[in-house]
């Protein structure tokens, strides 16, 4: 085994669809012949892509609703006048703008690289955590009931921290459906009614140890990866507070974050 | 007066739009809402897009941002009524008009983002690099969840087809 039969997934992947750089192709089948398990998996992902195609194709998708049409020609007409910004106006610019608001605001937030997970746990907590009346599901009296059941559901052993020396009492959990899978949401009070959201969520380890921290709408926020899972944490509270919080859970602090 | 060349390309593009939104939810009617919900939204932020930047790119990350913020809100909403245990977390969507055990149904039944990977992948061809730009995700992300979800897809497939797994053995 020498480094040019490192094969990685990516390259499988690619591979399949047609992407792989024309000097590894050799390699790549190479490695095929060598590992049959491999080749039949590959074989079966490359049917399997042209069976979907197929299948799509067979889809009946009309192209002649009203409504669709006449959106499609507005939007032609937007984007086929060059000097649109020019004529528009500033007052107009600002209504635009503030039009476009949603997409260049969803985009910006996207293109930090800031996981699904960060911003689930923000919905979460701006829907859960505020709710004086039945913000979890299961009450921090069922802790290890929790933990079982949030550790079947993300298919890693998933622990109910304690932030007691940290002033915060754990109020309880839930189960939420994210983008990814089961999000486990835990929900903690300190003595001011102060309130802090942890999610949890199996995810394969891209951001890393390191302590990111983000606000997100007025929040403050930030998220790291330990082993298999992914953790968001997001409270109304000092970046200070909640990166010591992170520290207490195991999150790797950069230099320079406070 | 909209130019003749871009009009045509943005009916190429909506074909393609509408295959993804179908892809995404796995109903015609609901992708045709996706469709017109994302055209309206690329109507108020026309005057944020480049003449020269990848017109399908931002069309197809603009539904995919409001795919994903639907179901959100769908989600968030049944969960806020929900009393008790919640449901099981799957997919809402269902093939109503499929058959069976097909690799459109499976496809449908996967996590969102293993499906989304798929179709922008597979399906409308964008390069990695694009289909990841599309979902806001690193590059490698991308790619775990196309590994992810095209493994899941064979596994689902397999199983519903037993006669053919008997023959030969394991490697």
């Amino acid at each position: 085994m020498n480094d040019r039969d490192e094969i990685g997934e990516d390259e499988l992947q690619a591979f399949v669809d047609g992407r792989l750089r024309e000097a590894r192709n050799a390699a790549v089948l190479g490695h095929l012949a060598r590992h049959p398990g491999h080749m039949q998996r590959i074989l079966a992902y490359a049917a399997q892509r042209s069976e979907l195609r197929d299948r799509l194709q067979q889809i009946e998708l009309p192209a002649d609703d009203p409504d669709t049409l006449r959106l499609q020609h507005e939007l032609a007409e937007r984007l086929s006048k060059p000097t649109y910004r020019k004529w528009i106006g500033w007052a107009a610019m600002v209504t635009l703008l503030l039009g476009a608001g949603w997409w260049a605001h969803a985009l910006s937030e996207r293109y930090l690289d800031s996981p699904a997970l960060l911003e689930e746990a923000a919905q979460a907590h701006e829907v859960f955590g505020e709710d004086p009346l039945r913000p979890v599901e299961l009450a921090a009296s069922a802790r290890e009931e929790m933990a079982a059941w949030f550790s079947s559901r993300l298919g890693e052993q998933v622990e109910i921290p304690s932030l007691r020396p940290l002033g915060f009492i754990l109020v309880g959990g839930r189960l939420l459906a994210g983008v990814e899978g089961a999000v486990a949401q835990l929900l903690y009070e300190n003595g001011a009614g102060e309130r802090m959201t942890l999610c949890v969520a199996a995810e394969p380890a891209e951001n890393g140890p390191e302590f990111h921290l983000i606000e997100v709408d007025g929040l403050t926020a930030g998220y790291w990866d330990e082993g298999d899972l992914a953790y968001a944490l997001v409270g109304e509270t000092t970046e200070r507070e909640l990166a010591t919080i992170a520290t207490a859970l195991g999150a790797h602090m950069p230099a320079g974050v406070l | 007066m909209a130019d003749r060349d871009l009009a045509e390309r943005l009916s190429d593009h909506i074909a393609g739009l509408r295959r993804y939104a179908f892809a995404l939810t796995g109903s015609r009617l609901e992708a045709e809402d996706l469709v017109q919900e994302t055209l309206a939204r690329a109507i108020a932020g026309a005057g944020s897009f480049r003449r020269s930047g990848n017109l399908r790119a931002w069309l197809f990350s603009i539904m995919h941002n409001a795919f994903i913020s639907a179901m959100r809100r769908r989600q968030l909403a049944e969960r806020a009524q929900n009393e008790g245990w919640p449901e099981p977390v799957q997919p809402a969507t269902q093939l109503t008009r499929l058959e069976m055990r097909d690799v459109l149904e499976a496809l449908v039944r996967l996590p969102e983002a293993q499906r989304a990977a798929i179709s922008l992948v597979a399906i409308e061809e964008f390069t990695y690099q694009d289909a990841a730009r599309i979902m806001g995700v690193p590059l490698g992300t991308l790619m775990s969840r196309l590994a992810r979800g095209r493994e899941a897809l064979r596994r689902a497939v397999d199983s519903s087809r037993p006669a053919l797994r008997a023959v030969g053995g394991r490697e």
